[in-house]
């Protein structure tokens, strides 16, 4: 059972889930718990000698009913997949797993906030290497959102609407655009290679996209991830997060997903230090306009 | 981990009837140990809603 303690210093909430301490550690492949249970093999998480995507309820949550929900999603039976590899067809079929996790969960009274997320590599602290996703199920809604709902008021009107319009215009930092879904380096970058994936018409959540606009995100997701990995031609760690609307009641929010990707060279990580954890201002070493054409680049090629 | 013995693999464990979600199909299981699990897979009819 996790417990929730709140930082007066720093006004925010702190989830203990000490039980998380002894979850499974970058186990060897023929020890991956995500694998398909095959005969004669031992037992995985998953009893199935083969599937498409798969959810289930974390072992090791850090949130469980009746206080949220912590869920596993895994992307596929290849072990050695990724996001970016996935076929279109099910990367599309990923989008409506999300959006069926997210409307599920949205409907319970002790979820005030659904965050879908990926960490991709063990530079940002994945600990199984199998791909998939996680599923948070907040029993609050976190500052993140919550910064963003100050956002539109103080914007007043949708945040993201307004910072899209506005990416749109300049065109500088666009790294790719579709039809319905439009990537960028923000203007304010706090990594070096940090994107927005954005829905072009406003729509709070998943839940209002079109079927198109599903199709043009799992697109744009994988043409983001597929040039994350043709920039230093080499896996490219990331964090991968769906911001979508609160599910409290308020429909407010603009769906779109940001990657906070910790590499600033192909060898070198940004690391949070002294003015990032102790000030909370992110000092960069490169341009968001310069890293915008390098990744621009990078997907054209991929 | 993992936690709990899964069945055999020939022997999938039973599920309540499918659902469907846009295009995907869903199975829901219950794991030995309580947790539930999902499986989704693309319906052979790639209906959406």
């Amino acid at each position: 059972v996790s417990l929730r303690r709140f930082n007066e210093l720093r006004a925010e909430e702190v989830v203990y889930a000490v039980q998380r301490q002894d979850r499974t550690f970058l186990p060897a492949e023929d020890h991956c718990p995500l694998c398909p249970t095959r005969p004669g093999q031992p037992p995985t998480e998953i009893p199935f000698p083969s599937y498409e995507i798969v959810v289930f309820d974390n072992l090791f949550p850090s949130f469980e009913a009746p206080d949220g929900a912590a869920e596993v999603v895994v992307y596929t039976d290849d072990h050695h997949g990724s996001f970016a590899a996935l076929a279109p067809e099910r990367a599309q079929a990923l989008m409506w797993v999300w959006r069926q996790r997210y409307e599920e969960l949205a409907a319970r009274a002790d979820i005030a906030y659904v965050l879908i997320f990926e960490n991709r590599g063990v530079e940002v602290g994945t600990t199984l290497h199998h791909p998939h996703g996680q599923i948070y199920g907040f029993p609050f809604v976190p500052p993140v959102a919550g910064g963003e709902l100050a956002a539109d008021a103080r914007l007043g009107g949708c945040a993201s609407c307004t910072l899209l319009g506005r990416e749109l215009e300049s065109g500088d930092r666009v790294v790719h655009s579709g039809d319905g879904v439009v990537a960028y380096v923000p203007f304010a970058a706090r990594w070096p290679y940090e994107t927005h994936v954005v829905v072009r018409e406003h729509r709070p959540s998943l839940s209002e996209c079109t079927a198109a606009e599903l199709a043009a995100l799992a697109s744009a997701l994988q043409a983001v991830t597929r040039g994350y990995d043709r920039l230093f031609a080499r896996p490219f760690p990331y964090v991968m997060v769906l911001h979508q609307a609160p599910t409290d009641g308020r429909l407010a929010g603009h769906l779109h997903v940001e990657f906070y990707p910790p590499l600033r060279t192909a060898t070198k990580l940004k690391y949070l230090a002294g003015s990032e954890q102790g000030a909370g201002t992110f000092l960069m070493d490169v341009m968001p306009e310069d890293s915008a054409r390098a990744l621009r680049e990078a997907i054209a090629d991929a | 981990m993992p936690s709990s013995p899964p069945l055999p693999p020939d022997r999938p464990p039973a599920t309540e009837e499918p659902e469907r979600f846009g295009p995907l199909v869903l199975r829901r299981l219950v794991k030995d140990d309580g947790r539930a699990l999902i499986l989704f897979s693309r319906a052979e009819d790639g209906g959406e809603r």
